[in-house]
């Protein structure tokens, strides 16, 4: 097996492990992290169900290799609370019902929190457009795009 | 049972290879003279990594988000020299694309989406080959030249040409000259049937240097330059725009006929876009 040092932060906490230079992101925070919040869906990059923040931006786990996370910083669903109290946006999206199945949600969340951190007050058609990278199969936009809308205060 | 399944979707046809990491186009050199044609680049990895998936075989991966010079866009002269491994998303906010094509990098913003905008690069939406990805027609008319490095040296070579020409090697920069009253615009509203991309020199007189840059409708992108110089302010200029797009079409080779969209509907499309994107660079849009 061929293996690389890599060095990154998960949720604040420093790790340092040997992974081997074929393995996915998602490979390695749900086998080895065991943080099971991140799912898998469509494996291609395509669904945006894996999201997870890369120095904060919204990367696609199962479609990234887990050697390019080196001395990086990632953040997944598991990390946004403190402690008991939830972020502002899974706070938003558990008051706007804004999942059915719940298989999206924690890509959705990710990549809203990503959206949010660059954009502090985006309109209705930049949510969108953020929120059109990520698939919801239960179709539940509506209710996603008001939860991000009234994390900025702009839902009507 | 449920561990192998897990391991099995992603790990399933990608091999183990060997990582290389360099930090100077000097010694991605040294890599591509070791290796040869047993060498592979990769940056964002957003085709590789489905080719993987889908099978392909490699030995030798050279990381190129190491290397600092291929992540940088800076001014040389009057020239934007756009690093190979820019991503999209850095592309479409740098201040210097913003400053001298605004309109560029607000078309940037509609590429793909924000997970691949943050990862996919613009040499490598190039070095794909994809007739339907963005950046050749759009370069291509905008006169960018590729820097691009092989075992024997390295040459500067139209980027509508470098994926005809290109030995194995990797991509270094991709130059965009800039001159007075440059002006670009990018329609990409019928995708994945045609895409169009035009620039132009336009002065308070007259529209020429025309330069179009076709992509989807061929199995390779088209650079096509017009030679005609157009008074903006004339009474019939929509007229006349309109007679030079169906000249322009019907010189084009045959487009794709497939089943997204016939070939003389495309053709069609090329024209309707063409005349479109004069006529906005002329500001009768």
């Amino acid at each position: 097996m061929k293996i690389i040092s890599i060095n990154y932060k998960i949720n604040g906490r420093a790790v340092s492990r040997d992974i081997p230079t074929n393995q996915m992101l998602v490979d390695l925070i749900r086998n080895t992290e065991r943080l099971l919040g991140t799912k898998v869906s469509c494996d291609q990059s395509v669904c945006g169900t894996c999201t997870v923040l890369v120095n904060g931006e919204p990367r696609t786990a199962c479609s990234t290799f887990s050697f390019e996370i080196d001395n990086c910083d990632i953040l997944t669903i598991e990390g946004l609370a403190n402690g008991d109290k939830l972020s502002a946006v899974q706070e938003a999206f558990l008051n706007s019902s804004a999942f059915q199945c719940g298989y999206c949600t924690p890509g959705m969340i990710m990549l809203a929190t990503s959206l949010l951190e660059q954009e502090a007050n985006p309109d209705e058609k930049s949510i969108r457009r953020w929120m059109g990278a990520n698939i919801c199969r239960c179709t539940g936009y509506k209710m996603i795009i008001e939860a991000v809308q009234s994390v900025t205060g702009t839902k009507s | 049972m449920i561990k192998s399944l897990q391991i099995q979707r992603t790990y399933k046809n990608i091999p183990e290879f060997n990582l290389y990491k360099p930090n100077n186009i000097n010694e991605v050199s040294k890599f591509l003279g070791k290796f040869g044609e047993n060498c592979n680049f990769m940056a964002g990895g957003v085709d590789l990594l489905q080719d993987l998936k889908l099978g392909l075989k490699i030995d030798n991966l050279i990381y190129l988000k190491s290397v600092p010079e291929l992540n940088a866009i800076k001014m040389v002269d009057d020239t934007i020299r756009v690093g190979a491994c820019v991503t999209h998303r850095s592309f479409e906010i740098n201040p210097i694309i913003n400053k001298f094509l605004p309109s560029l990098a607000k078309e940037w913003s509609n590429v793909g989406n924000i997970r691949i905008r943050v990862v996919g690069t613009i040499g490598g939406n190039i070095l794909t080959n994809d007739p339907n990805y963005d950046v050749t027609p759009a370069l291509a008319a905008l006169n960018s030249v590729a820097h691009y490095s092989h075992i024997n040296g390295s040459d500067r070579i139209p980027v509508i040409e470098l994926n005809r020409k290109r030995p194995p090697g990797f991509l270094t920069a991709i130059e965009i000259p800039i001159r007075n009253n440059l002006a670009f615009s990018m329609n990409r509203a019928l995708k994945p049937y045609v895409n169009l991309a035009i620039s132009a020199t336009v002065d308070s007189d007259s529209i020429q240097e025309i330069r179009v840059g076709i992509g989807c409708a061929f199995s390779t992108p088209l650079l096509i330059g017009l030679t005609d110089i157009l008074n903006i302010s004339a009474l019939n200029l929509k007229e006349q725009v309109i007679k030079i797009a169906h000249e322009f079409i019907d010189k084009l080779p045959n487009p794709i006929d497939d089943v997204f969209a016939s070939a003389s509907y495309r053709r069609r499309m090329i024209g309707v876009l063409l005349a479109d994107q004069i006529l906005f660079l002329a500001g009768r849009k």
